[in-house]
């Protein structure tokens, strides 16, 4: 018997000891034997076809390697996609063999397969691993041309668009400057470094390169093996944040406002150089050794307190390094991510050079009032000359004319004109010496209907309309109430005279008080004679006097504009000749003048 | 007539220049305001007006312009006499400046308070020729 012999020349144990599935097929395709280990893979074999059970198929594979050893005698190799007993797909690999009878003719093969299943899932998993992980593989050999790369490196970086690597990475035509590849080529040790490239589309990549050697013989390598991964996003993002952050901290450290900020546990984490030149604290004593509310002014704490932040342009003290209090106008806020307090940050400026000015600037206005008044001494004298020169004359006359009715009015006018020089030199020497308002807190509006009750009569007997419009429920200011008791009569006795010098009916005086955008307002408005250009050009000279002899000093206004003007505030006028005049006293509260010290209890 | 206007706020002034010209043989007559100046100038047409700058409602720079427009009282000589610092600020281009109008001619003469009593009757003998009969 054929199968006996085949039986001997195999020797039975050897048969089914070896690890491999054998199988012996005729031309039919009926497997005439079989080891155990192809019956441990694929069941019963007795009277089926190799096709039924390697495949579970109907008819022949489509690629048979068995009808082609049956044709030609060759050994073949293959790799078969087979399923087992439990239907599962696994890898074989087969080889081939003819088996010829005496005559030489192939009546079998013999077919030794190996399971190679795990093999080739693995396989299978590299290179969907390789295709696939989110960085670039490439193998480069010494003349840096890429032998092998991934999907990714392909879709990213374009497959023709060169075979060297600088080629494809970078699209240049020389190996690179900083070349990592190269390094590794040379010590053999893993090298990392930052490169920036050009995808297919020309658009930049940044990416961190690994370069590894591959394979060594002989301590030297062959290959090397680059990953890189894309840090392009990362690396934009990175550098925007660097560059808003340089671009923040630039505006911060050139910032005029003095900045200082606090972190969520209160201490202070940010000091710009204008902090520091308003407070004078050391940076080592103030960053993260401070907290916020040991300097803030008091008015911003209370209104983080209260949770009334932001604050915007409020006035405030701080002290200094030295424990001096330094006037600042200051805006601030919490610091809110999302809903939750990160902190809290204060913008001020220094107030106290600003006050300073201002005063001085006053000072230089009621200087400038003092020259005035100075020049319009002189045509204050010439007047005064002129009476005294003319009583003089006039008595002459009167002798001369034995008139003694004459005589009479000379040395009247002598008089009058000598009171005239002690008044004005009185009145000039109060209004040089700048005295400092006395300011307290007081009510702009009880002030104002002061006036309207010292005045309603006299106003009303004048045969003039008295209309006051007080605005009620303005806050205290601190004012020299006297002083401003004076420039409001002044305006409304000036214009009781405009209106008894003017024909219009009815004569109207309104006086007016009004708060508007932190500006206390008085106004008086007259219907009375007017002014022209002369008289407007002149009236804020001291002396010059429209009102005939007796009848004022000529410092009225001048005083009026002076106590304004002490006070911080300015005097506007409109004037049309025989339509009337509008004076305003205009008090900012931020110019007010402040206490002295002991004043202020 | 030798009728002369003097036109100020101040009364001791105008007193003083009305016996100053009246003891020198002219008739003087006196107004305290532009108003009741420009009335008595229309009523009284006087041989010169001898007026101020500086006076209450209207100046005297309102009132000479209104003078000078008026066909029957512009050619009347007007002097004026101020207190206002030179003769500098009421000729020249600063009266220019005033009153732009060129054809507003500048005053005759600018005397400055005080006014040099013989200088003024000297100027006031040129324009009304030596007085009829000699001072008092």
């Amino acid at each position: 018997m054929m199968e006996n012999d085949i039986k001997k020349w195999t020797g039975f144990d050897l048969f089914n000891q070896v690890p491999i599935n054998i199988a012996i097929i005729d031309r039919t395709y009926r497997i005439v034997d079989a080891n155990i280990r192809f019956i441990e893979a694929f069941g019963s074999w007795k009277g089926k076809k190799c096709y039924q059970v390697y495949k579970n198929l109907k008819s022949t594979c489509r690629k048979c390697q068995a009808a082609k050893t049956f044709a030609d005698g060759q050994i073949r190799f293959s790799l078969e996609k087979v399923r087992d007993q439990k239907g599962n797909p696994r890898y074989l690999r087969v080889r081939i063999v003819p088996y010829r009878d005496e005559s030489g003719n192939i009546t079998h093969i013999i077919e030794m397969s190996t399971d190679v299943t795990d093999r080739e899932r693995a396989l299978e998993q590299y290179q969907t691993i390789f295709d696939n992980v989110p960085c670039y593989i490439t193998v480069i050999d010494k003349d840096f041309k890429i032998v092998t790369a991934n999907k990714y490196f392909w879709d990213t970086f374009g497959k023709d668009t060169g075979i060297y690597c600088f080629e494809s990475y970078k699209k240049g035509k020389d190996i690179c400057e900083k070349c990592p590849a190269s390094l590794v080529f040379k010590d053999g040790k893993v090298h990392h470094s930052l490169q920036e490239g050009y995808d297919k589309k020309g658009d930049k990549v940044v990416y961190m390169v690994t370069a590894s050697p591959h394979s060594k013989e002989g301590g030297r390598v062959h290959y090397v093996v680059e990953m890189a991964v894309n840090i392009t996003k990362a690396f934009l993002l990175e550098k925007k944040l660097k560059e808003t952050r340089e671009f923040q901290e630039v505006i911060i450290q050139n910032a005029i406002d003095g900045i200082i900020a606090s972190n969520e546990a209160g201490l202070i984490n940010l000091y710009n150089p204008s902090a520091k030149k308003i407070l004078k604290y050391p940076v080592n004593k103030i960053l993260e050794k401070k907290r916020g509310e040991e300097i803030y002014p008091k008015e911003f704490l209370t209104a983080l307190d209260a949770d009334l932040s932001p604050m915007v342009l409020k006035e405030g003290k701080l002290k200094n390094y030295e424990g001096n209090d330094i006037p600042v106008v200051f805006s601030g806020t919490k610091l809110k991510k999302h809903s939750q307090v990160i902190g809290t940050v204060l913008f001020f400026q220094d107030l106290s050079k600003i006050k300073q000015l201002e005063s001085e600037i006053l000072e230089a206005e009621r200087l400038a009032a003092v020259g005035q008044t100075v020049a319009g001494l002189s045509h204050g004298i010439k007047n005064i000359l002129m009476g005294l020169e003319g009583g003089i004359y006039v008595v002459n006359s009167g002798i001369r004319r034995n008139d003694n009715t004459l005589v009479k009015q000379g040395w009247t006018m002598l008089q009058s004109n000598i009171e005239k020089v002690s008044t004005f030199v009185k009145e000039f020497l109060s209004f040089a010496k700048g005295t400092v308002p006395k300011v307290e807190w007081i009510d702009p509006v009880a002030i104002a209907n002061e006036v309207v009750e010292l005045y309603k009569d006299t106003i009303t007997q004048s045969g003039v309309l008295f209309i006051p419009k007080i605005q009620k429920n303005i806050p205290r200011a601190l004012m020299d109430p006297q002083a401003i008791h004076t420039c409001i009569c002044n305006l409304i006795s000036n214009a009781i005279d405009a209106c008894l010098m003017s024909d219009n009916k009815p004569s109207t005086i309104m006086f007016i008080l009004f708060e508007k955008n932190d500006i206390i307002c008085y106004e008086v408005k007259d219907n009375g004679c007017g002014m022209d250009y002369e008289v407007k050009n002149k009236i804020f000279t001291s002396f010059f006097t429209t009102k005939g002899s007796g009848q004022g000093t000529g410092l009225g206004l001048l005083m009026t504009r002076k106590i304004v003007q002490e006070h911080g505030g300015k005097i506007f006028f409109q004037s049309s000749p025989g339509k009337g005049s509008v004076f305003r006293l205009e008090f900012p509260r931020g110019r007010l003048p402040i206490p002295k010290a002991q004043d202020e209890s | 007539m030798r009728k002369i206007l003097i036109i100020d706020d101040e009364p001791d002034v105008a007193f003083y220049l009305k016996i100053l010209l009246e003891d020198n043989g002219y008739f003087a007559l006196m107004a305290h305001d532009a108003e009741n100046g420009f009335r008595k100038a229309q009523q009284e047409l006087p041989g010169l007006i001898c007026l101020d700058i500086m006076m209450p409602k209207k100046s005297g720079i309102t009132l000479y312009r209104e003078l000078k427009k008026d066909r029957k009282l512009r050619k009347i000589p007007v002097v004026i006499i101020s207190g206002v610092e030179s003769a500098y600020s009421f000729t020249g281009t600063q009266f220019r400046r005033l009153i732009p109008d060129r054809d507003i001619p500048e005053p005759l003469a600018f005397f400055e308070k005080p006014v040099n009593a013989q200088s003024l009757l000297e100027f006031v003998t040129k324009i009304f020729g030596p007085p009829a009969r000699e001072p008092q």
